[in-house]
């Protein structure tokens, strides 16, 4: 195995040093010991004696070369050996890291290191816990979070903490990204729809009359109700959301179901047809979990309801 | 009345050695010198040689008399010059102060103090600085004290000299030059037990010991100002018994902790606090428990390379933010 000659450090000091002359050239033999090269700082001249016996077999800076220390000057080896694929500059690391080679000094000029002032408060304890050592992202796609995220969680009734974005460093969950986190309200790309015309007069008189009677009961609320008392003949139909927008005229209104919902009722603007006010209210549903059937059935019992609006209150 | 540390220490053992005849000092230069802090400067004057007993330079020696005394009926506060001498006296202390007792089968009353100071800041080099407090804790049968103020000092030092166990009550010789208000009661007793909550807060706990008391305290307002920050500062004040409860109370209020003292990280209190911490708080936990102390090399004469062994503020206050996990 060739070993690589450094420029050694020859002064605490010293960062660079000038190849005044080698001693040897490329294909001599050397032997531990024995002078190498010649070199200069502004601080000295001083000859290096080599640190391997073998051959020079290449030298990679030459005379009149300003070297920095530790950096590699040439190659000794066994004669004829092939070092085209050698790691130079890792072989002169390991070299740095060694004893530095034997020195002959000559003119001997002292380099003082300056006296350090006493130092004050200098960087005592790290504090080293959260050392990233291992990522917390596990190759089966586990993703960690903290127990006190995790406490944040369940009082906020997120179920699935791995949408939640975790800036405790490699993924980690803190509690802070449970605080600062918002459920959004992704909507399903696409469901099954039903709708159905249906004829408000009989409600919006009720409402005309509540109102005249100081009683704020829209038309909203009528549906409303409506759809809760037809929800105790369907009952997968009760907690359904309903949305509205009939205090306008838009003909129709298809709410888009969110995350994990399977039926939304939606209700449009009221509009005249043929001498009637008309509202279309439609559902809107997953056809997975829900039966199409079922849902006609609940539409065409919830018009029923909403023509007639007294019944909701008997029922 | 505004007093020093030293000063509060001197005046309970003068008010208990007049309550009760049978209350006595003794220890290395106790007498005319009154002790080389000066916590019991004048009381030979008052109490004479027979109740401010100087010693030799024997340590072993004179806590095994201290523990014959109190088993004899006596109530001798031992004082040790510096706490480090306590090694000298391990035996004395760990096989026979911690356990006749228990050995003579509840029989012996051991009303003990062995009292001294410990700790950095005076250059005083790597066997007259050390911080010895966990040494104690770990065997069963020794109280732990361990005052950061003079009232703290006063409270904890009059309850020690009451109690009919062995106390070993640990100064600091940073500490003793530091004034505050203590109470004039001659009752005015801290048990045992019972941490101060010196500082309230939200984010985070920061559990801390002696002169980092007033160093947290001091981040926790720089933390405040500058991140705004809440942390709570608790002192332990005895580290036997320990107030387990005010800690984990806190730290399942804020979610994060940090233990700081100045004896070596390694096996410190530190240590044992944070294993409580995260047993009884887990679920709590928003960040490992993070442990301040000396690194592991013996504590350097030079007061600078002091300042670079032992934690600083600044160590605080970025395990702090570590807790947070904020840069």
């Amino acid at each position: 195995m060739a070993n690589i000659v450094i420029m050694p450090k020859q002064g605490l000091q010293m960062t660079e040093g000038y190849i005044t002359k080698w001693l040897k050239a490329e294909g001599d033999s050397v032997t531990e010991g024995e002078p190498l090269f010649e070199m200069e700082t502004d601080k000295l001249t001083i000859t290096i004696d080599s640190s391997f016996s073998g051959t020079l077999l290449k030298i990679i800076r030459g005379e009149g070369e300003q070297v920095p220390i530790t950096e590699p000057i040439g190659v000794i080896g066994e004669a004829g050996e092939d070092i085209s694929g050698l790691d130079v500059a890792a072989g002169a690391k390991m070299q740095a890291n060694d004893v530095p080679p034997i020195v002959r000094p000559e003119p001997q000029s002292e380099t003082q290191s300056e006296t350090q002032p006493a130092p004050v408060a200098v960087a005592a304890n790290e504090a080293p816990a959260m050392e990233e050592k291992t990522a917390f992202k596990a190759p089966q796609g586990r993703v960690f979070i903290t127990p006190r995220a995790k406490m944040r969680c369940m009082e906020r009734g997120i179920t699935d903490y791995t949408k939640i974005p975790g800036t405790g460093g490699d993924g980690l969950i803190i509690e802070r990204d449970v605080l600062n986190y918002k459920i959004s309200e992704t909507t399903v790309a696409s469901c099954s729809r039903m709708s159905i015309k249906v004829c408000v007069d009989a409600a919006m008189q009720y409402s005309k009359q509540a109102q005249e009677n100081g009683i704020d009961f829209s038309v909203d609320s009528i549906i409303a109700k409506a759809a809760c008392v037809a929800a105790k003949k369907y009952q997968q139909f009760s907690q359904v959301r309903v949305t509205s927008v009939c205090t306008t005229e838009v003909e129709e209104y298809f709410a888009a179901l969110q995350t994990d919902e399977n039926i939304v009722i939606s209700v449009g603007g009221i509009f005249k047809s043929e001498g009637k006010q008309i509202t279309i209210v439609s559902i809107g549903f997953n056809e997975y979990n829900v039966d199409a059937q079922i849902v006609a059935e609940y539409l065409t019992y919830l018009k029923k309801l909403i023509e007639n609006p007294i019944v909701t209150v008997i029922i | 009345m505004i007093k020093t540390y030293a000063q509060a220490i001197k005046e309970v053992t003068a008010e208990e050695m007049r309550r009760d005849e049978n209350v006595f000092v003794m220890g290395e230069d106790v007498e005319v010198l009154g002790g080389i802090f000066g916590c019991t400067r004048g009381l030979a004057d008052e109490f004479g040689a027979d109740r401010v007993r100087n010693t030799p330079i024997s340590e072993a020696g004179f806590v095994g008399a201290g523990l014959g005394a109190a088993c004899a009926g006596m109530r001798p506060v031992v004082e040790l010059m510096y706490m480090d001498f306590a090694l000298v006296a391990l035996d004395q202390i760990v096989n026979q102060v911690a356990k006749t007792r228990y050995i003579f089968g509840g029989k012996a009353k051991i009303p003990l103090v062995i009292r001294g100071q410990q700790g950095v800041g005076r250059g005083n080099a790597a066997t007259h600085s050390q911080s010895l407090e966990a040494l104690f804790v770990h065997f069963p049968g020794l109280k732990v004290a361990m005052p950061s103020t003079p009232e703290d000092a006063a409270g904890l030092l009059r309850t020690a000299i009451r109690d009919d166990n062995p106390v070993i009550f640990i100064e600091h010789k940073a500490l003793y030059i530091n004034k505050g208000e203590v109470p004039d009661d001659p009752d005015f007793c801290i048990p045992f037990g019972k941490a101060k909550i010196v500082r309230e807060g939200s984010d985070a706990t920061v559990i801390a010991t002696h002169t980092y008391v007033q160093k947290a305290v001091d981040m926790a307002e720089k933390l405040w100002k500058e991140e705004g920050i809440s942390v709570e500062v608790i002192d332990p004040r005895t580290l036997v018994p320990f107030d387990k409860e005010t800690v984990i109370n806190s730290v399942k209020k804020t979610g994060r902790a940090v233990v700081v003292h100045e004896a070596h990280k390694v096996c410190g209190v530190g240590a044992e606090i944070a294993s409580i911490i995260q047993e009884d708080a887990f679920q709590y936990l928003d960040a490992p428990v993070i442990r301040l102390g000396a690194k592991q090399c013996p504590l350097p004469f030079n007061l600078g390379l002091e300042n670079a062994v032992v934690p600083q503020p600044e160590d605080i206050y970025r395990a702090v933010k570590k807790s947070l996990y904020l840069k």
